[in-house]
């Protein structure tokens, strides 16, 4: 049986790239700014330079070089064709599918599944806190600040919040 | 139960401060020498969720001998970083070390999705429907459950139909038959992937085997007009509108997805030349939208392109009149839309001088006049088309406002001969008395000067004409002189015609003698002596006629 015949595709003429303009040449919104400039012309230059389109890299400088020029790009805009609506719809569906931005990215959220380590005992000797209470000794407070006392108590009282305390520096504890 | 939302927050959340203290505390144990893997794991999970990735890794890389749940987390952390190669290998890795776990092998089929490998994933999921198959003498995990299991088969089912290759005639039953809640998940999945190659595939499978499904008919036309931009963007125009095309006439989509599809196929026709094409898919655009002020702009050109600058007239004016606040406009460039429609003026304006239609012109300019009412050069421009179109009127009241705006212009007294209507050579003596008079006042200025020049220029052609019709009429009299006999000549009928051809030859030299200290170049120079020297000939000629 003959082979089926393949669909040719006859690439016509395309407008010279003054017509063309720079925004499609840089696949630009007409909105985009300076940072979606620079993006999207070092992506076409990496396209140009591994033969991923035909565009020479002189065009690419060339649309880059009218995009950063404020009168050159009024009258670009002017004249070049809008592949977008007002409403900006491709765009918004091409960041929905994930191709704003110049590259491909998931949107999908992996599983993340981790470790229950809640009951883990790091193999660390702990002190024990009844032999380090009794190792304490407290001294006498001198009877000539009587409101002493009275402060270490109402500290003694007030409730510990371990992740409020701030550890000393290794330097700090050093000197 | 995975989620497979839309839309994965783009921000992360501010990470909780117990996250930044538990890592200071697992750090300095870190650095006082503990290698336990599981203060490593801790370290890694308390920078992770601070969305410190890379040290997140580096604290993971110190495991010694990672299980498949730390291959897992950095295969999760190549994930958000988006690093799909190294994120799959990772994922392989977890999987051989743990082939029970529902998760990585979710997460590597996904991944292998989305990096295109539609083979890799196919040869998973039977691995992952086992993982969802629950056993008879185990308690069933809550992966375990039939929703799972047929979104998975029915997967399976769209790869190999996806593979097979779109030509293959659907007979598969699972596709066909489809239950909505099952193709429902699988438009989400899809949707996510992020890799529109794949994406389109995948839909282009799904849109043949449920032709009558709206939702995938949406979901389908939705990511061929991200293809298409994507082709687009590689100024693939061809492959485009080839992709597009059978596209155009499906009705049952929203309208803003026909506008946006049939928008793209235009551009795309204008951009390989076949402008008919294009106006036909911007005026159908324009049935769909509501006053979009691009579609107007993409029609003018394309009509602009093809030729026909006045069918591009009306929708030019409709578009600087929707050019408001609500056209989409760098952020970085202030007063944008103004700046736009001022200059898109000017270039209409331009384009019909070119062609000398100078009442389009004068509309255009008008029109620019109103958006900037004190810009001179605007004016001025808009004083010259106004001369050229003949409304000496309006350019006089334009001259008016263009000297209170520049009083001291030395060249708007020069404008103002533009307004004089040259019809014979006392015009022209006139207007070149002025002329000197102006050079004159203003002596050195440059712009003067060459403006002068310029109208002197334009003079000498006129004189040049002036003279030949009147050597043209001597010509005929001494003719008829030579020819007739000397009985039948009315010679003071001759000397009188050669008195007033002397008369106008007088006026002529007088003009030409003026011409000569105003112009400059050699050549122009060369001109006007020749012209005056052939005019003192016929003067000659003119005198011995009248004996």
């Amino acid at each position: 049986m003959a082979k089926a015949l393949e669909p040719i595709i006859l690439d016509l003429a395309s407008l010279p790239r003054e017509q063309l303009g720079p925004f499609l040449l840089l696949g630009l919104d007409k909105s985009a700014d300076k940072d979606q400039i620079e993006s999207n012309w070092a992506e076409r230059l990496k396209w140009a330079r591994k033969g991923l389109i035909k565009v020479p890299l002189e065009d690419i400088n060339w649309a880059k070089d009218v995009l950063n020029e404020r009168d050159r790009r009024l009258r670009a805009d002017a004249a070049s064709f809008n592949t977008d609506l007002t409403d900006g719809i491709l765009g918004q569906l091409s960041y929905r599918y994930g191709l704003a931005g110049n590259q491909t990215g998931r949107k999908w959220d992996p599983l993340d599944v981790e470790k229950d380590l809640a009951a883990y005992d790091p193999p660390a000797e702990v002190p024990d806190k009844y032999e380090i209470r009794a190792a304490v000794t407290v001294p006498d407070v001198p009877e000539a600040t009587p409101a002493v006392p009275a402060l270490l108590e109402q500290l003694a009282q007030s409730p510990l919040d371990p992740w409020g305390y701030e550890l000393p520096r290794p330097e700090q504890s050093a000197s | 139960m995975p989620r497979d939302d839309d839309n994965v927050a783009v921000a992360a959340p501010a990470a909780d401060p117990r996250y930044a203290a538990a890592a200071e505390v697992l750090e300095r144990a870190v650095q006082g020498g503990v290698s336990d893997p599981n203060v490593l794991y801790l370290l890694a999970l308390a920078y992770k969720r601070q969305n410190k990735f890379a040290d997140a890794r580096a604290a993971l890389r110190k495991i010694m001998k990672p299980d498949a749940n730390v291959m897992l987390q950095m295969g999760l952390l190549s994930l958000k970083e988006q690093n799909l190669a190294q994120a799959e290998g990772e994922l392989v890795r977890a999987r051989d070390m743990d082939k029970t776990s529902y998760e990585i092998a979710y997460n590597l089929l996904l991944t292998q999705l989305t990096l295109g490998k539609l083979n890799d994933a196919y040869n998973e999921l039977p691995r992952l429907i086992e993982l969802v198959t629950p056993k008879p003498d185990r308690p069933a995990t809550p992966a375990q459950n039939p929703a799972e299991r047929r979104f998975l088969v029915t997967l399976v089912a769209l790869l190999r139909q996806s593979l097979k290759g779109d030509e293959v005639l659907v007979t598969d039953n699972l596709l066909l038959e489809m239950a909505e809640d099952v193709e429902a998940r699988l438009l989400k999945v899809v949707k996510t992937l992020g890799q529109i190659d794949t994406v389109f595939r995948l839909l282009r499978t799904l849109a043949n085997s449920r032709p009558g499904s709206l939702a995938v008919r949406e979901t389908y036309y939705e990511a061929a007009l991200v293809k298409a931009k994507d082709l687009m963007d590689r100024c693939s125009w061809t492959e485009a509108i080839l992709l597009l095309r059978p596209l155009a006439a499906e009705k049952r989509v929203n309208r803003k997805n026909q506008a946006a599809l049939l928008n793209l196929l235009g551009c795309c026709a204008s951009l390989t030349q076949d402008h008919d094409s294009g106006i036909t898919h911007f005026n159908a655009v324009m049935k769909l939208t509501n006053d979009d002020p691009r579609i107007y702009q993409n029609l003018a050109l394309a009509h602009e392109l093809n030729g026909e600058l006045s069918e591009a007239d009306p929708h030019w004016n409709r578009y600087f009149d929707l050019l408001d606040d609500h056209v989409p406009t760098p952020a970085d460039l202030p007063d944008y839309s103004n700046l736009l429609a001022y200059e898109g003026l000017s270039r209409l304006a331009g384009k019909y001088s070119e062609k000398e239609k100078w009442s389009s012109a004068v509309g255009y300019v008008q029109r620019a006049s109103g958006l900037r009412p004190n810009d001179p050069d605007t004016l001025e421009r808009l004083f010259h088309l106004f001369a050229n179109a003949k409304r000496f009127k309006d350019a006089r009241r334009t001259l008016d406002q263009l000297r209170k705006l520049r009083p001291n212009d030395p060249q708007l007294d020069l404008y103002e001969l533009d307004l004089v209507e040259v019809k014979n050579l006392n015009d022209i003596e006139r207007m070149l008395t002025e002329i000197d008079r102006i050079m004159k006042r203003f002596p050195n200025e440059p712009r003067v000067e060459e403006r002068a020049v310029g109208m002197v220029h334009n003079v000498i052609p006129v004189l040049g004409n002036i003279c030949d019709k009147l050597t043209d009429e001597m010509t005929r009299v001494i003719d008829q002189v030579r020819h007739l006999p000397n009985y039948q000549i009315n010679w003071s009928a001759v000397r009188e015609v050669m008195r007033d051809l002397l008369k106008e030859f007088q006026k002529l030299r007088r003009i030409a003698g003026k011409c000569s200290p105003l112009v400059h170049s050699d050549d122009l120079r060369r001109t006007v002596r020749d012209l005056a020297e052939h005019i003192d000939k016929k003067m000659d000629a003119c005198r011995s006629m009248m004996g």
